[in-house]
């Protein structure tokens, strides 16, 4: 009878043990690996382009579990009316990316997720000192977190390495090196080429 | 009696708590995955992109494949170059590893002056080819920095053989020092990488 006594306290003892693990494990297991919470589309505004008066829309539909198709499509108009740097710049440029996200926690809304894919830009700069038209064709790939909020809004940022090949359509005046060099020093700007740093933050909503 | 009973509930107790563990332990550090994609941004510096596949061939044996391509374009310069890092790594803690590795490297060098009087021609100058060989011995840490997203440090030394020829015959220098595009002896190895576990 004392045996089956301690037989008892010990199961009782070492059940909490076992199921504290147990529902620790499946909390995790709850929240992690959902992908639902994203929705299936989303729609998101590019905030880094702006700052050079590029209007950058992402549509992100999801194909299956864990794989998304992002879709970019973006405008530029860029008039600047400063004599130090009177210009008219127009463009567009289109990118498609895989992205996949392996990890996504249902608790914090929260989702980590690999991008890359290839876009193409054409611009259409006239200064003072001449004309150039360009084409650039490139790649992408990124990392980064895609956080939602109120289940309807969320913002993701991301950075990641870039490259991109630079074609001369048309030169009109000055060598188009100088026409382009005050717009090729940072990550952000249209003229950048080759291999760099790319950063981004977008906002946008779920449906 | 008493001593069967006590070990029956040390026995209990551990196997429940070893189970919980093995449970939780998903996607804790990097031996739970099987891949990794990692970007290099430090090698933007020498105008390098570089994306590395890190992929475990068997329990604590890893391989790091590193393709890279090289792009710029100056007003008197173009230079492009392609290669290829290998490196094997032995995990002797779950997260410490000790690697070593061989790389190849060729670059191409345009070099150009301008023509004064003719204003906007330009007048090609010589052309360079250069070949690098490479060994790398390393010693690194991955650091878990989210689930499924990682990142690494490491450090170590190399030698790089050089091979270079110039279509007007000078044997002419890119670079300085250890980060010379036809740097020839020992150099050190010193590195961080960010990535995500797929």
């Amino acid at each position: 009878m004392r045996h089956f006594l301690l037989g008892i306290i010990v199961f009782l003892i070492g059940l909490p043990c076992s199921s504290v693990h147990g529902q620790a494990y499946q909390r995790v297991d709850d929240h992690v690996d959902d992908f639902r919470v994203f929705g299936k589309n989303t729609l998101s505004l590019s905030l880094f382009p702006l700052i050079e008066r590029g209007f950058e829309l992402n549509y992100d539909r999801k194909i299956v579990n864990k794989h998304w198709i992002k879709i970019s499509p973006a405008y530029y108009r860029h008039q600047n009316w400063r004599p130090d740097n009177l210009m008219l710049l127009e463009g567009y440029s289109f990118k498609v990316q895989h992205k996949y996200f392996p990890y996504s926690n249902t608790k914090s809304k929260v989702g980590l997720f690999l991008s890359y894919g290839p876009d193409f830009q054409h611009f259409d700069l006239t200064t003072p000192r001449g004309n150039v038209k360009f084409n650039k064709y490139g790649l992408e790939c990124v990392i980064g977190l895609r956080k939602l909020f109120y289940d309807v809004f969320f913002f993701e940022v991301y950075g990641g390495l870039a490259t991109n090949y630079l074609s001369i359509r048309r030169n009109e005046g000055a060598d188009w090196r100088e026409i382009l060099e005050k717009h090729d020093s940072a990550w952000f700007q249209y003229g950048i080429t080759g291999n760099y740093l790319v950063f981004g933050l977008n906002i946008g909503i779920v449906f | 009696m008493k001593n069967r009973i006590l070990y029956g509930i040390l026995a209990y107790l551990l196997l429940s708590n070893v189970s919980g563990m093995a449970q939780i332990r998903v996607n804790e550090n990097i031996q739970d995955g099987k891949t990794l994609i990692m970007l290099t941004p430090q090698y933007l510096q020498v105008d390098q992109l570089r994306i590395e596949i890190d992929r475990r061939i068997a329990d604590r044996h890893w391989i790091t494949l590193a393709p890279h391509y090289v792009q710029n374009s100056q007003q008197f310069q173009t230079h492009s170059g392609f290669g290829l890092v290998a490196t094997y790594k032995f995990f002797f803690g779950t997260s410490s590893y000790l690697g070593g590795g061989l790389q190849f490297t060729h670059h191409t060098i345009n070099n150009y002056a301008r023509d004064e009087y003719v204003n906007l021609d330009k007048v090609w100058l010589y052309k360079t080819n250069i070949t690098q060989y490479g060994v790398n011995a390393i010693v690194g840490r991955y650091i878990r920095l989210y689930p499924h997203l990682f990142g690494d440090i490491y450090g170590g030394f190399g030698y790089r053989y050089s091979q270079t020829t110039s279509s007007d015959g000078v044997k002419h220098s890119f670079g300085r020092g250890l980060l010379g595009l036809n740097y020839t002896g020992l150099t050190l190895v010193l590195g961080v990488r960010i990535g995500i576990m797929l």
